[in-house]
């Protein structure tokens, strides 16, 4: 046989402190975390869903139907306002108050226009900037970024469209704001789809992702940056920002399965987009997609999420490179909390990974909210 | 028929046959060393034989293109030939395992890329062919060679040319590459039946020890993934792109093994495998699912039965072409049914893997 370098079983063992642990004191602050995520049920039904944690338990504030599949659930800065975006190809942006679950107004996307699922607020809140597919333009770089303006009093709300710019590649997916709070920062995820082939995949032989860097108030373009070209099938699709305004990236593999190809990468502005692998053993079950991508409260570290191979990997981004993976079925919602990350799973199941002790705790959850239910790729907190 | 000529595990027929007898239950199990159990005999009566048949006949196959190739005959290459559509079999009743050993090294597609729509391995075979370059044939170096040149796909393409004989003649370098490639295929079947024995029954045993899994409970789902998936691919890859929109626009070159003619074959195999291994965890599921699940299974067989073994006779005439579609309705049917099943229970295969965004 090959006397190729056998894979090296990295047993990095899960640990799983069970709920009981009279020790577990997550969520003792005394503003109550509301955490947000789209869901569905057995029944094909959607939702928004939005929980807290309560008395060291998982605890269901309030759900909401959706008339279509969720993706990411944007809020406010102030946290006042949230967005639940819906999944590419829908059309539909539901608007709420965080605190309340009160449903302000719902908005329809314009026609020839679909969302990707994603969206942010300005630092103010008084903007909404959505990934958009101007669809029926097959040809050149369909992606757009909508425009949206929120006036927000105690009286109420008005959501409007206003304008929209060009996102300069095809594809667009999730969209953040940088520290300066006047650049937008986009993921063209350079794959081309049409609603009415459902959700084919029409030019995965010459897809061109970018990273691209606009200004948010005339949708100029300030910088733009691709992966090496043998990597060109690699789609840049979720991202998340530190304080630094240091981008991190998520990707997913469209070429060969059994290419060895990097799914994260760091970019900062003026810089070129430094990659990164897993060792091999972890790197070749990754297969070759991740959902999503989160940085924890301190900037350096990142949670990324890799559904399909049920697993939840950690990095540095200070030293570039793979902390640990913990087995996580379907897990693909992530978010920074606390001293670590909590997470969802398309088994209903919400967790949370402490990073100093690197290990994973089971939640308590005080009803069984979850039971049957599907957390969507995405999950946030207020 | 091709089928006949092929030897099949002897642990998979008595597992098929104990099958009928398991005691259906009404919801899932409850400790983990009773799914710890049903994992165990799936390894040990399926898994295990499965890869330990395909690495022993594997050797017939380097010894018949030892053979071939000490003295070029039609008779030869009638036996090498022969000895592929065995191995082809072999990997045919253990190619939905794709997980554990079989994915170190890329082994799984070093054994078959397929399907290869941009023609890569055509097109890197032939260089190879082409370059006659011996030092690329060492173990190491051809485990680095393109996936496509490596496995049963490659030798297929060489050993059916409508030309072979001519071609073996021809070329001497042409005999050195089809015995790397069969030493190939030895030595990775070797190779994981051998991870298999020493290590990942050991993760079977105890899957929290191994760090891999969360329970006995997980690792079962990846078995019934391996299950779910390869029926899928079955729909998706192996009979979809070759039934087209019609019958005036199917394909029969784009049937997996069409140069073998033995596509159909194929899929016959699978089943003999997949339904064993769905009836192994029957007592995961509830009754109604297991007969829904089993029903659909039946009626699949029933109309492979009487198809043939060649992708391109049951493309001759638009009545085969017919029972060729009600069969991948059929396979749609095996899908939805266990999907439905697996859905009564909290065994979920994956909503975020299996369509994320």
């Amino acid at each position: 046989m090959s006397s190729a370098k056998l894979p090296r079983r990295s047993f990095l063992g899960l640990a799983v402190l069970l709920a009981a642990d009279p020790a577990f004191t997550l969520g003792g602050n005394d503003k109550l975390p509301v955490f947000l995520s789209a869901a569905s049920d057995r029944e094909d039904r959607h939702w928004l869903k939005a929980f807290t944690i309560d008395k060291e338990q998982l605890t269901l504030l309030y759900s909401h139907g959706l008339s279509e599949r969720g993706h990411a659930v944007v809020l406010t800065p102030d946290s006042d306002i949230f967005v639940a975006v819906a999944r590419r190809p829908g059309t539909s942006l539901v608007i709420g108050r965080v605190a309340t679950g009160e449903i302000l107004q719902t908005v329809q996307a314009p026609s020839g226009r679909h969302f990707y699922g994603h969206g942010v607020f300005s630092a103010a809140g008084d903007y909404f900037y959505t990934t958009e597919n101007a669809f029926e333009d097959m040809q050149g770089d369909s992606g757009r970024i909508g425009v949206w303006q929120l006036n927000n009093s105690v009286a109420g709300i008005s959501f409007n469209r206003i304008s929209e710019f060009p996102s300069y590649g095809v594809g667009p997916h999730e969209l953040l704001m940088l520290p300066d709070q006047e650049t937008l920062v986009i993921a063209n995820g350079g794959i081309r789809t049409h609603p009415g082939s459902e959700r084919d995949m029409l030019n995965i032989d010459s897809m061109q992702p970018s990273l691209t860097y606009i200004n948010r108030h005339n949708g100029e373009l300030l910088e733009q940056k691709r992966l090496a070209a043998e990597f060109h099938q690699a789609s840049i699709r979720h991202m998340d920002i530190n304080a630094r305004g240091q981008v991190a990236l998520a990707m997913q593999f469209e070429g060969e399965p059994f290419l060895r190809v990097p799914l994260l990468g760091i970019h900062q502005r003026g810089e070129e987009i430094r990659t990164m692998l897993a060792p091999e053993a972890v790197q070749s079950r990754m297969e070759q997609y991740v959902g999503s991508i989160r940085y924890d409260l301190s900037g350096r570290y990142l949670a990324a999420s890799c559904p399909r191979a049920n697993m939840l990997t950690f990095w540095d981004v200070d030293k570039a490179e793979f902390i640990k993976q913990v087995r996580a079925r379907d897990a693909c919602g992530v978010c920074a909390y606390e001293n670590g990350f909590l997470y969802s799973a398309g088994t209903g199941q919400l967790r949370y990974y402490d990073l100093a002790v690197q290990s994973v705790v089971e939640m308590p959850v005080s009803e069984d909210f979850t039971n049957g239910l599907l957390w969507d790729n995405h999950l946030v907190v207020a | 028929m091709i089928m006949n000529k092929f030897s099949v595990v002897p642990g998979i027929f008595s597992l098929l046959l104990s099958g009928a007898q398991l005691t259906y239950g009404q919801n899932l199990l409850a400790s983990d060393e009773a799914w710890t159990a049903l994992n165990l005999k799936v390894t040990d009566e399926l898994v295990i034989p499965g890869y330990q048949n395909m690495a022993a006949n594997s050797v017939d196959l380097v010894n018949a293109a030892a053979n071939f190739c000490t003295e070029i005959s039609a008779e030869g290459l009638d036996s090498f030939k022969a000895a592929y559509h065995q191995s082809m079999a072999d990997w045919q009743l253990i190619q939905h395992i794709q997980f554990g050993p079989i994915t170190y090294f890329n082994w799984n597609y070093r054994l078959q890329y397929w399907p290869d729509e941009r023609g890569t391995g055509a097109r890197q075979l032939d260089a190879l062919i082409g370059s006659g370059d011996e030092s690329v044939l060492g173990s190491d170096s051809f485990a680095r060679q393109s996936v496509g040149v490596q496995g049963l796909p490659a030798l297929e393409r060489i050993l059916f040319d409508d030309n072979a004989i001519e071609n073996f003649q021809g070329n001497p370098y042409l005999c050195l590459v089809s015995q790397t490639i069969v030493r190939n295929i030895n030595e990775i079947s070797s190779g994981v039946t051998q991870r298999w024995t020493d290590e990942y029954r050991a993760v079977v045993l105890d899957p929290v020890a191994s760090g891999f899994y969360e329970n006995a409970e997980d690792l079962s789902i990846d078995f019934l993934k391996a299950l779910q998936e390869a029926i899928a691919k079955i729909r998706d890859l192996k009979l979809a792109p070759v039934l087209g929109d019609s019958f005036a626009s199917s394909r029969n070159r784009e049937a997996e093994s069409w140069r073998s003619g033995r596509s159909l074959a194929n899929i016959k195999i699978n089943l003999l495998a997949l339904q064993p291994l769905f009836l192994a965890y029957t007592t995961a599921f509830y009754e109604e699912d297991v007969a829904a699940v089993q029903a659909a299974f039946n009626d699949l067989s029933a109309n492979l039965k009487v198809l043939p073994d060649t992708m391109s006779a049951a493309l001759e005439n638009e009545e085969q072409y017919g029972r060729l579609r009600m069969l991948s309705g059929q396979v749609d049917a095996v899908h939805e049914a266990l999907e439905a099943a697996l859905k009564n229970t909290d065994l979920y295969l994956g909503f975020n893997s299996l369509d994320g965004d």
